[in-house]
Order: C-alpha cells, then sequence, then structure tokens
C-alpha cells in the first residue's frame, strides 16, 4: 500500500528555473524532472500535488514532455493521471497541462488503433 | 597609406582590417527602404570577410550616432561567434564620437572585448539598464543576467516572459543551425543564443537572438499542402509571410506530433497582452505584433540568424510603478 500524498514543489524540490524538454536542453530539463521527482514520488505515493510556486515560468517543452510523456512514454494513462496527480497553478496553465495530457492520450489510441 | 575598398571598408597598414559602422545600427528602415539595414549587414557580411583572412580587425564606431538595440544585438553576437571560431583574431575598436554610444560598449562589455580602455565622462540612464545574457542551452538560471529576480513585473507576465524566452532559447538550439548559413559557422556547442534586455522608464524590452539559417528555411514538411504553399512563399522570398503563418500554425520540423509548441508559446505571449508587442527578424522577413495587428515587412538583404524581441510597457503590468 502506497503512502496517502506528496507534495512536489518544483522550485525547491527541483529548481526555480525549469527548462527544455530533454538532457541536452540543459541540466533542468522535463525528463531529468520526470526521472529525478516526479516517476520516484509516483512510485512511492498513491496521490501528487506539483506545486508551481516559486519558478521564474516554464515553457511549453517542460510541460509537455513531463505530462505528455508520461503518457508516451511511461505507460500512464490520462485517466490515471488525473486521478493521482493535482496541480497547484493558476488555471491557464492547468488548461495547457491537460491539453498535452489528452493529446497525448489521443495520439497513444490512434497507434493502437492502427 | 589607406586603400579603399569598393564596399567601403579600409584596409590600413596591410594587416588591421577596419570595418566602418554606419551612423545608425538598424535592422529596419521606418520608411522600408531597407538603406540602414543595408549598410549595417554589408558591415556584418565585410567584418566576416575580414575574419577568414585578417588577424586584427577593428570595429570603427567613430561615425556611429545612434544603435537601435536589435542590430546591436546582432552585431555583439557575430564578434562573439567570430572570436569563439576565430580565437586568435585580435578585435579592437575606435570609439564613437558620441558618448551615448561609448556607454552602450562600456555597458555591453566590449570595450574589454575590445581591449579597449574607455573611462565613462557620462552615464545614460538608459543605458545603464542594458544587459547581455548567451547559452548553448535553453535558458535556466542565467535568466537572471538578463532580468534581475527582483525586477517588478506582475507574475503572470513574468512567467510568461521566462516561458517564452526558454522556447527562442530553445528553437535556437534545436532548428536554427540545421544547415549552414552563407556567413562563418557558427559554433553553437560554445554558444548558441545571446539575449539581451533593455530597460526604460516606459518599457523593458527584452530580446534573442541566434546566428542560424532564419524561420523561414526550418519551417516543416509534415504537411505536404501545408509546405507546399510555405514553398511558393519561399520562392517568391515573402519570408514575412513565411514567419506569419509559422506563428498561426506552427509544426514541428522533428515531425513528432508533440513537439512545435514554442513559436505558439513566443507569439501567445504578446498576442493575449495589449501591453506587449512581439517583433521577429528573421532572413529576410520582419514581423512585428502589437496591439492584435499584425506587420509583415519584406527585405531585400537577409540577415543571417534570427532576432526575437518582445516589448513590454510598464503601465499595467508591473507589480508597483518605479
Amino acid at each position: 500500500m502506497k503512502n496517502n500524498t506528496h507534495i512536489i514543489s518544483i522550485s525547491s524540490d527541483f529548481s526555480k528555473f525549469p527548462g527544455g524538454r530533454y538532457d541536452n536542453d540543459g541540466p533542468n530539463n522535463a525528463q531529468r524532472f520526470k526521472r529525478e521527482v516526479l516517476l520516484p514520488a509516483l512510485d512511492q505515493y498513491e496521490f501528487i500535488e506539483i506545486d508551481f510556486e516559486g519558478i521564474a515560468g516554464v515553457g511549453s517543452s517542460f510541460l509537455e514532455e513531463t505530462f505528455g510523456g508520461l503518457i508516451r512514454d511511461n505507460g500512464f494513462s490520462a485517466d490515471e493521471i488525473y486521478r493521482r496527480i493535482k496541480f497547484k497553478t493558476r488555471q491557464g496553465r492547468i488548461d495547457e497541462i491537460k491539453s498535452y495530457i489528452d493529446d497525448a492520450q489521443k495520439v497513444k489510441e490512434k497507434k493502437r488503433i492502427m | 597609406m589607406q586603400k579603399m575598398h569598393r564596399r567601403g571598408y579600409n584596409i590600413q597598414n596591410g594587416n588591421v582590417a577596419v570595418v566602418v559602422l554606419p551612423n545608425i545600427l538598424s535592422l529596419l528602415d521606418a520608411n522600408n527602404r531597407f538603406r540602414l539595414r543595408n549598410a549595417f549587414l554589408n558591415c556584418i557580411e565585410q567584418l566576416h570577410d575580414f575574419a577568414k583572412c585578417h588577424k586584427r580587425i577593428c570595429i570603427d564606431f567613430s561615425s556611429t550616432k545612434y544603435v537601435y538595440s536589435q542590430a546591436m544585438l546582432l552585431l555583439y553576437a557575430e564578434l562573439h561567434n567570430l572570436k569563439n571560431i576565430y580565437p586568435k583574431i585580435k578585435f579592437t575598436c575606435k570609439k564613437s564620437r558620441e558618448l551615448r554610444i561609448n556607454h552602450v560598449l562600456l555597458q555591453l562589455d566590449l570595450f574589454t572585448f575590445f581591449n579597449t580602455h574607455y573611462s565613462k565622462i557620462k552615464s545614460f540612464n538608459n543605458v545603464d539598464n542594458w544587459k547581455t545574457s548567451s547559452g548553448k542551452y535553453a535558458i535556466a538560471d542565467n535568466y537572471l543576467d538578463i532580468l534581475p529576480e527582483n525586477y517588478l513585473l506582475n507574475k503572470e507576465i513574468s512567467e510568461d516572459l521566462y516561458a517564452a524566452c526558454n522556447e527562442a532559447t530553445i528553437n535556437s538550439k534545436d532548428h536554427a543551425y540545421i544547415a549552414e548559413r552563407a556567413l562563418s559557422k557558427v559554433d553553437f556547442n560554445k554558444e548558441a543564443w545571446w539575449g539581451f534586455s533593455e530597460e526604460t522608464d516606459d518599457y523593458l524590452s527584452v530580446s534573442i537572438c541566434d546566428l542560424g539559417v532564419g524561420i523561414p528555411a526550418t519551417i516543416p514538411s509534415t504537411n505536404k499542402d501545408f509546405w507546399e504553399k510555405f514553398k511558393e512563399l519561399f520562392d517568391a522570398e515573402n519570408h514575412a509571410e513565411i514567419i506569419a503563418r509559422a506563428i498561426e500554425r506552427y509544426e514541428s520540423r522533428t515531425k513528432e506530433g508533440h513537439r512545435g509548441n514554442g513559436l505558439k508559446t513566443i507569439a501567445n505571449f504578446a498576442k493575449k497582452n495589449n501591453n506587449i508587442s512581439l517583433s521577429i527578424y528573421s532572413y529576410k522577413g520582419f514581423v512585428g505584433i502589437e496591439n492584435q495587428e499584425i506587420k509583415k515587412v519584406n527585405c531585400k538583404k537577409a540577415m543571417q540568424g534570427t532576432i526575437i524581441s518582445w516589448k513590454i510597457m510598464k503601465n499595467g503590468v508591473t507589480e508597483n510603478e518605479k
């Protein structure tokens, strides 16, 4: 049985300056965030709250690779992400993240049908 | 004994090549006749010509009376890249007769670059707030070089500006150098982009520059019909239209469906806020977005690179009025 809820503060637990998609985009990239922070937390805890407070900002590449990438590369479904991860940030950013999750899910289903 | 070259530069004593900059450094003329742009870009070309065969190059600012920040950023980037690829070249300069221009060179640390001593005689408030940065990765904590942490933009604008700069620098490193450009190569493993900020009482301007092949040459071919239209525009040298359409509907050059949101992020930052304008200079095209209106200009002479610049009017977007 996993522990219940864990809060990830991107600024404290990762970087105030997240950015980029891959390791060759720089040290604060999304794949490293997933590998070192998000996936270990998802292994250990049932529910995750991701807090964006304190970061300088975050680009679309980082958001897409992190959350779309969970579906594309890490075997998660959109339903599981919505059930287990909550976002503490402004609504516009939450909508953007959801669009990446939904798009990645659509692509995954399309590939499954093909 | 001086020898005057037909393109307007001097070679003095056979060993110091001198690039004489025009009186105004600009990438866009107000009347769209491109005289200023052509003169400035000719000097950039001369600089590259000299770099191939001279060990000493002097940049002559003596006639320069006014510099637009985007042109200054391009010159700054070209000089630093040339130093990266030709480390043995000794760059020097001839100071401007205008104290303000010399203050710009001092502020951008170019007098150190030129190994030239200069004592500031007079300070110009706006120039004190010119800042630069550069990098080979996506912008991260080096963002603080151009925008201090205590800068008083409101939170959402501040975060969106960082995101836009982040995407612009990713585009620079991922897309700009897919092919060789007409001028000297770029050592993008040392520096792939150069950033610049300028603050006045009324606005904050932030720019990201790369020295790549330009947006029109990096447009994707994922959708054949779409690409065919781009190709026609490219052949017709309507580069401004290509950039404008790329903003509207960018499809990733990488052919990976989940990629390609960067240019949208860059543009939407300006599109959704009337206090923010966007200027994109790339190859022969210029696109400006201000108050939801889009301006397109096709220039005759290509710049070898891309500059993306946001101008944020302070009124209404700062936490506290300065």
